[in-house]
């Protein structure tokens, strides 16, 4: 399809005209509020949210379905910084860098202009990111098509080595586990030669361990776990905001410099599967910090330190859709999440959602693009509003949260073993993480698993029976190199530098 | 540049090895486990989960040697290093909410857990608006929350909205309710 293909104006207008529809706009604000929301409760976020919501998302065309969750996903990024800002606590790992120069602009009084910076910086950060997603992923689409089975099989487990490297914790642990997600997708009837693998003779096992359960468990029971197990009684003790918010926005025009930069760096940073989001924003924080003629005033309440790190990691978040859309190997945890709901919905990553699926993918462009204004406009009309929503104590939270987690895994099949099945993955999925364990790791491995087993055995049927085939061809050679410097790289690195600092 | 205060981390007492390692063992026991099940399935079935289960024992063992070495050597763990797990932690100069009161942490938690399996009884038994209406407050009351009048009102909005996204806008069919069936017909 190729760059051209972005300018086929008719798909473009059937996709205006589906967005703006007076429901589907309702739908988008409506998930822009959740997402505001959910985003700025610390412990909440997308990764534990979009899980939630992919059932819900069943009763909608697959179009508004992929978008809602998309939309849910970038919304809950802007939230991340309010409680940064205000709380020194960011709501997401991504806006963990806005604290170091949005609290203390809080704490002069100038907390409203912190907010309007950051709701600007993440839409012109996000817009920037969604401008390079719809030019450039159509391009990555055309040269996945030269990818053959053993390209396929080495890409996924590069994606797989990506993400548990850069995932907290340790690494051998991350790999284990991401191990263990590649085995728990084998539980069922392999599809080529009809053999039930790991069922103990359960016929709920036949299909397969269940996505949306298993992902509901995993991440938004854990997390609630962990919440009740800190027993914290609420975010905070009062949500105020002062401050003008339109002194914020305006104060953007002083450092477009900062945000293209930032942008840039988030957008790169997004595309190479890992853990973006979380680091994108640091990222663009230092570099900004050491670029500056006035390094010292970074930290204390300097505007640019806001809008380096809320635009990268905006533009973070298209990142991570181009390989997630274009490759089917996702850009990070929560596109991990995202992927998932693309195939819940029938949808495949890669050439095939470019060409036969076209309107869907135009319809989240232009629907993104739509959103990120609407996004803003509510967080600036409601921030004042959200400031107060910290104040909800975490025990009247996780109720809620029990009931929305318990009703969603039940609409996925109208089964209720789905949900005692997402009951214990949340139980298994809180004792990993309090053993030090990441999850993302477990749920890129349990997608890319299928993919990686089809591709490994039609790779070796092509090249009969022979391994060689994967370290043959220049692609997959490239690609299984760098699997191997991803691994053994960094603590290569870390180790040189520990002498160098030693010495 | 301020850290904002959340440089620092106290010093814990580390735990014992074998409780710190325990998920460890635990997967160990279940790659060995799931790679003997697999013995008997048909050659092309069991070859990738095979290969993945070995690389997965592997692993565990190299990972639970490492861990054994480092102990023996009295060496700090290299996670301490994670700038992103110390932001999340309860270090700095936040004031800390007070200990909450109430049963312990893991006792909270398993509360926690029966509280989610029996939800979905109460559904299939009472239908999803009267097991919500009654799920919520004596849910959150169990958590520690003790403001009635709050507590009453947060349950019938969280229930109405949810019943209103589900039911009226969404269209879904969720448990009437097998007692309420029986009663009512």
């Amino acid at each position: 399809m190729g760059v051209g293909g972005v300018f086929d104006l008719d798909t473009w207008s059937q996709a205006a005209a589906l967005v703006f529809q007076w429901g589907n706009l309702t739908l988008i604000v409506g998930t822009a509020l959740v997402g505001l929301i959910t985003g700025l409760l610390p412990g909440i976020g997308p990764l534990n949210t979009l899980p939630l919501f992919i059932p819900l998302t069943f009763a909608m065309p697959p179009h508004m379905g992929i978008l809602v969750l998309a939309v849910l996903y970038v919304s809950s990024v802007y939230g991340g910084s309010i409680s940064a800002i205000l709380l020194n606590t960011p709501g997401t790992a991504s806006s963990a860098a806005t604290c170091f120069d949005g609290y203390p602009m809080a704490q002069q009084g100038k907390g409203g202009v912190a907010i309007g910076l950051s709701m600007m910086s993440s839409l012109l950060g996000g817009s920037i990111g969604l401008i390079f997603l719809i030019f450039f992923s159509p391009v990555i689409a055309d040269v996945a098509l030269k990818f053959q089975p053993a390209e396929y099989f080495m890409l996924a487990a590069l994606g797989l080595v990506l993400i548990a490297t850069s995932a907290r914790g340790s690494v051998l642990k991350s790999l284990v586990i991401g191990c263990l997600g590649f085995a728990a997708s084998s539980v069922g009837m392999d599809v080529m030669t009809g053999q039930s693998r790991f069922t103990f003779g359960s016929t709920y096992l036949q299909g397969g361990l269940p996505f949306v359960p298993l992902v509901v468990g995993l991440f938004a029971f854990s997390e609630v776990l962990c919440l009740v197990e800190k027993g914290q009684g609420t975010i905070a003790e009062k949500g105020e905001l002062a401050g003008g918010i339109w002194e914020g926005l305006k104060a953007i025009r002083s450092h477009l410099g900062t945000l293209l930069r930032s942008s840039l760096v988030g957008l790169g940073i997004g595309t190479i599967p890992g853990e973006g989001a979380a680091v994108a924003n640091f990222t663009a924080y230092l570099i900004e910090v050491r670029s500056s003629k006035h390094p010292e005033t970074f930290g204390t309440g300097d505007p640019a330190g806001v809008v380096a790190a809320e635009a990268s990691n905006n533009a973070c978040v298209a990142g991570t859709l181009i390989p997630t859309l274009t490759l089917g190997i996702p850009g990070g945890g929560v596109a991990a999440i995202f992927m998932g709901g693309l195939m819940m919905h029938g949808l495949n990553p890669g050439m095939e959602l470019f060409t036969r699926n076209k309107d869907v993918l135009y319809t989240l462009f232009f629907g993104l693009a739509v959103g990120n204004v609407l996004i803003f406009l509510c967080g600036v009309g409601l921030a004042k509003v959200f400031a107060k929503i910290t104040t909800v104590p975490v025990n009247l939270l996780v109720p809620g949260i029990i009931i929305l987690g318990v009703v969603s895994t039940y609409l996925f099949r109208s089964n209720f073993t789905d949900v005692l099945v997402a009951v214990a993955a949340g139980l298994f999925g809180y004792v990993l993480r309090r053993q030090g364990y990441s999850l993302v790791p477990l749920l890129v491995g349990f997608i890319l698993a299928p993919i990686a087993e089809r591709s490994f055995f039609q790779a070796l049927i092509i090249a009969d029976g022979s391994y060689l085939t994967f370290v043959r061809r220049p692609i997959s050679a490239t690609l299984f190199a760098l699997i191997v410097l991803a691994i053994f790289l960094p603590p290569l690195l870390q180790r040189l530098r520990g002498r160098r600092r030693k010495t | 540049m301020a850290a904002g205060g959340r440089g620092g981390s106290r010093a814990q007492p580390s735990p014992p090895l074998i409780r710190k390692e325990l998920c460890n063992g635990l997967l160990l026991l279940l790659g060995v486990f799931l790679l003997w099940e697999s013995a008997g399935y048909a050659r092309m079935a069991r070859a990738f989960p095979r290969l993945v289960l070995l690389l997965m024992v592997a692993l565990v063992v190299l990972d639970l040697g490492w861990e054994f070495y480092r102990a023996r050597r009295g060496t700090r763990g290299g996670d301490a290093e994670d700038l992103l797990a110390r932001l999340e932690g309860p270090e700095g100069d936040r004031p800390r909410d007070p200990a909450p009161t109430g049963p312990k942490p893991p006792a909270r938690v398993l509360g926690c857990v029966a509280l989610m399996a029996a939800f979905p009884g109460c559904m299939v038994l009472l239908g999803f608006l009267p097991a919500s209406l009654l799920f919520f407050p004596l849910a959150a009351w169990s958590l520690g929350y003790r403001q009635p009048k709050p507590l009453v009102l947060s349950s019938v909005v969280v229930t109405g909205f949810l019943y209103l996204v589900f039911v009226l806008i969404m269209d879904s069919r969720l448990p009437t309710g097998l007692l309420i069936r029986w009663v009512w017909g």
